[in-house]
């Protein structure tokens, strides 16, 4: 009796752990513990959703929860939620509806899910944060374009190894495959233009300049090869950012670009004499090629556009006509080319168009749902969440600020118009009035913001907190101390992306790091924030600049912010060194061997 | 010559000439020290420099220029503010280059074996007083312009005086020194001390002084104009040369300079 006793005691204690592990595997649906109440909830943030090729299933890409949902797209049901690598931000199912290639940005890398086992198989190395990934139609390549490095890798499908790395313009983001399978039309971030690959050659054919687009998001190809649609923002910087309604800072459109004449671009805008569509993201056309979806990302809208409408005007749009056009903000409206519906949530950016269902799928990241859409109508006809519901944190509402244009005049933009999602730059020098007119300047990084008092390179914002009001009066109103808090609480914590460079040449950047000290940089860049906080004279400034010294910037993540000094003027970290430094003022760089600059250059990298 | 007084009638005729000469000789030796450039600590310092020899490296008036091959930039740095902040935090370490030949190491990274200058920095501890130190690092702060604090209108209105060549005749950051044959003191004045208090008595005179040459109410006193006119180096008219803006920069750096 007492031994069977002693039995059951020791049991009881073998069960408990067993007990409390099933407790934490319940997750969700069991009461939460009272330490992880007080912790960040995950968020799912949607950020992309495609379609298998039978149609029968979605995958949603989590970018927050480092996850892929998967969604049975006729019961709208959840199936299966699976762990990928850190921040993924687009997938692509292969042919046979087998696998699902999933982008992780802050991996470098694309993780392979098999979708009988749901779970990671592999990982395949890219280049430095993988955007988008696309798979070639007969499933053997995998097109990746790598934002940061700058280019597009081409891996095999199968063992994911590299065959080629073809360079592009800045940041691109998304590519896609024309229906021959003879191009790649990739659209550039950060560079104002597509770079248009022939894939026999394995090299960049065209680069298509797309006027004053900034910030180019999905791009997709007609299925009769003719024409490639790209969704984006047109940034004014060419004149003051002083006016914004009728888009004179910011419009929001789609470039139309016809593949068989090289050259041809014409941009219809998606926005409205008083309503601007901000943020132009996702992109989806269907197959008979009568509609083009745009996702509006800024005003939580989706465009549904009238494609033959649309191509109609493009046609007959001269090449003179085409700047006029661009600046337009009614045409698409009055011809009753487009019209903007609701899109059942908040900061809508991947769509998926299901068409045997007549759906088309809104992945909105700030809601943590998938909304669906009746394809003709609009309408919304249902609302998926991908988790249980979370409250905002203040650093996500501030976040959600970031990217929303409705705290804008008319909802032109967002902060994320010129710094996009992430708080950083969107390469472009813009003439902002706070420091006299005629002199523009780099956009810096918010990132830094926080810690390194003044803003603005002519330091006319003690602080982040007058920076962050001022940036509020600048999108025309009075700041909101709500929506000023939860900003600071967004840019006051930034999550730095990982950066890819640290420990890739440490022999060199251990070198670079003894020049740095060497030529004296740290007089003005100490660690650990590598400003001195204060302005200086390099004897960079203009007549136009009214003033000699500028702001310090800090060095951190200074492989993300090209290009360099106030005015953009240095392309590349090199060119400050080489070009820019004739009288040894920037630090004593002159005289270094060029493998000097290199391993300093490598060392700034991994700052 | 008021205070003459006049004696008894008998000691008259030898003691009224005597007193007569002692006034004078008194009067003269007033005017000569009236007239003697006011000896400012920039002013002592540059004779310090030219003593101790640094222009020999670092060129006249620090300007550089010197060559080094075993240095990177293969030339000993020059006194210029944005070169010598490469070698210098702050005024601390001025004087460590001064006294030791080394400021103090900043980091391990900075200790490592670099490239080593052929002509290295000389220690001075032994040949400077603490006073004569101080004077040093005063004309070295007027020749980089070197400020921790310097504000904006004022650092533009330095950046004015460079381009329009005013420190050429009034002295690095505006000290005052250059010689002046025939004028009244025999240099060009200052921009601050004593001297300026008399020439210029408010802004409007000070912008007399740059737009004109010279000021109404002196030029208006028969004694101070046969001195304007009699003088070697006239103060040029920049009327036609300087903008609104630059004036404005100007008299703010000026003013920043006699707040200091």
């Amino acid at each position: 009796m007492k031994a069977l006793r002693c039995l059951l005691a020791l049991a009881g204690v073998a069960a408990l752990p067993v007990l409390a592990l099933a407790h934490l595997l319940r997750g969700d649906s069991g009461p939460v513990p009272l330490e992880n109440a007080r912790q960040e909830p995950v968020y799912r943030s949607p950020n992309h959703i495609c379609l298998s090729p039978d149609g029968r299933l979605a995958a949603v890409v989590n970018q927050s929860a480092n996850s892929v949902s998967i969604l049975e797209v006729r019961s709208r049901k959840v199936l299966e939620e699976i762990s990928v690598g850190r921040h993924p931000s687009h997938a692509a199912f292969s042919p046979d509806g087998r696998r699902l290639y999933v982008s992780c940005l802050h991996e470098g890398s694309v993780d392979v899910v098999d979708l009988e086992q749901n779970r990671v198989l592999r990982s395949f190395q890219a280049g430095d944060e993988p955007y988008g990934v696309t798979v070639s139609a007969d499933g053997r390549k995998l097109y990746v374009a790598n934002s940061l490095s700058d280019t597009v890798s081409i891996l095999d499908a199968l063992s994911g190894c590299a065959q080629a790395e073809i360079p592009t313009g800045r940041s691109p983001r998304f590519a896609v495959a024309t229906p021959d399978g003879s191009r790649l039309i990739v659209a550039n971030g950060l560079s104002r233009s597509l770079s248009i690959i022939d894939l026999g050659a394995g090299r960049v054919v065209e680069t298509r300049d797309l006027g004053r687009a900034s910030i180019l998001r999905q791009v997709a190809c007609s299925p009769d090869g003719q024409w490639a649609f790209a969704a984006g923002i047109l940034s004014h910087d060419e004149t003051l950012p002083v006016q914004v309604e009728r888009g004179w800072i910011h419009s929001n459109g789609i470039a139309v670009v016809d593949l068989a004449r090289p050259g041809h671009r014409v941009t219809l805008l998606v926005d409205r004499l008083v309503a601007g569509a901000s943020n132009p993201w996702g992109l989806v056309l269907s197959s008979d090629q009568r509609r083009l979806y745009v996702s509006l990302a800024g005003v939580h809208e989706i465009a549904i556009v009238d494609l033959p409408a649309a191509l109609r005007l493009v046609q007959e749009t001269a090449p003179e006509q085409v700047k006029a056009l661009e600046e337009n903000v009614e045409i698409l409206e009055r011809r009753k080319i487009a019209r903007r519906v609701g899109s059942g949530g908040l900061g809508p950016r991947g769509l998926a168009l299901s068409e045997p269902t007549g759906e088309l799928l809104v992945a909105n990241y700030f809601s943590d749902s998938i909304a669906v859409l009746d394809a003709a109508s609009g309408e919304i006809r249902s609302v998926i969440p991908l988790g249980p519901p979370q409250e905002m944190t203040p650093w996500r509402q501030g976040e959600l600020l970031f990217n929303d244009a409705r705290i804008t005049y008319q909802g032109w933009f967002s902060c994320a118009s010129c710094h996009q999602e992430d708080a950083t730059i969107d390469g472009l020098n813009w003439d902002l009035p706070n420091d006299g007119l005629g002199n523009s300047k780099n956009v810096k990084s918010l990132l830094d913001a926080h810690d390194t008092p003044p803003s603005m390179w002519s330091g006319v914002r003690t602080d982040m907190n007058a920076a962050v009001a001022a940036g509020q009066r600048f999108q025309g109103f009075i700041p909101d101390p709500e929506n000023n808090r939860s900003l600071m609480a967004y840019l006051g914590q930034p999550k730095r992306a990982p950066n890819p460079h640290r420990g890739r040449n440490p022999e060199s950047a251990r070198r670079g790091e003894k020049i740095f000290f060497r030529a004296g940089c740290d007089t003005c860049h100490p660690p650990p924030v590598y400003t001195d906080l204060r302005a200086h004279d390099l004897g960079l400034g203009t007549p136009d600049d009214y003033r000699s010294r500028f702001d310090t910037p800090s060095l951190r993540e200074c492989y993300r912010t090209p290009p360099y000094l106030h005015d953009g003027r240095a392309k590349t970290l090199r060119e400050i060194f080489i070009d820019h430094n004739p009288k040894n003022f920037h630090g004593r760089t002159r005289g270094l061997a060029a493998p000097e600059i290199e391993d300093l250059i490598n060392f700034l990298k991994t700052l | 010559m008021k205070n003459v007084k006049v004696g008894s009638p008998r000691l008259g005729g030898r003691i009224v000439p005597a007193l007569l000469l002692v006034s004078l000789t008194g009067a003269l030796l007033a005017h000569w020290l009236w007239r003697q450039p006011e000896p400012s600590a920039p002013r002592r310092g540059e004779e310090i420099a030219r003593r101790l020899g640094c222009f020999a490296c670092h060129g006249p008036e620090g300007r550089g220029g010197i060559l080094d091959p075993g240095l990177p930039g293969a030339e000993i740095p020059s006194w210029e503010g944005p070169v010598a902040a490469t070698y210098a935090r702050d005024e601390q370490e001025i004087r460590d280059w001064i006294l030791h030949g080394a400021a103090r190491p900043r980091s391990q990274a900075a200790e490592s074996a670099g490239p080593t200058p052929l002509i290295p920095m000389p220690a001075f501890r032994a040949h400077l007083s603490d006073g004569e130190l101080e004077d040093l690092v005063a004309y070295f702060r007027a020749v980089s312009g070197w400020s921790a604090e310097i504000p904006e209108p004022a650092y533009e209105g330095r950046k004015v005086a460079l381009r329009f060549g005013c420190f050429a005749c009034h002295g690095p950051s505006g000290t005052g020194g250059c010689r002046n044959p025939g004028s009244f003191k025999g240099t060009i004045p200052a921009w601050d001390g004593a001297e300026f208090a008399e020439l210029v008595r408010d802004d409007k005179e000070l912008c007399e002084w740059i737009l004109d040459g010279h000021t109404l109410r002196l030029w208006e006193n028969a004694a101070a104009r046969y001195f304007l006119q009699r003088q070697a180096i006239k103060m040029p008219a920049y009327r036609q040369h300087l903008s609104e803006d630059e004036l404005n920069k100007l008299i703010a750096y000026i003013h920043w300079l006699r707040e200091k």
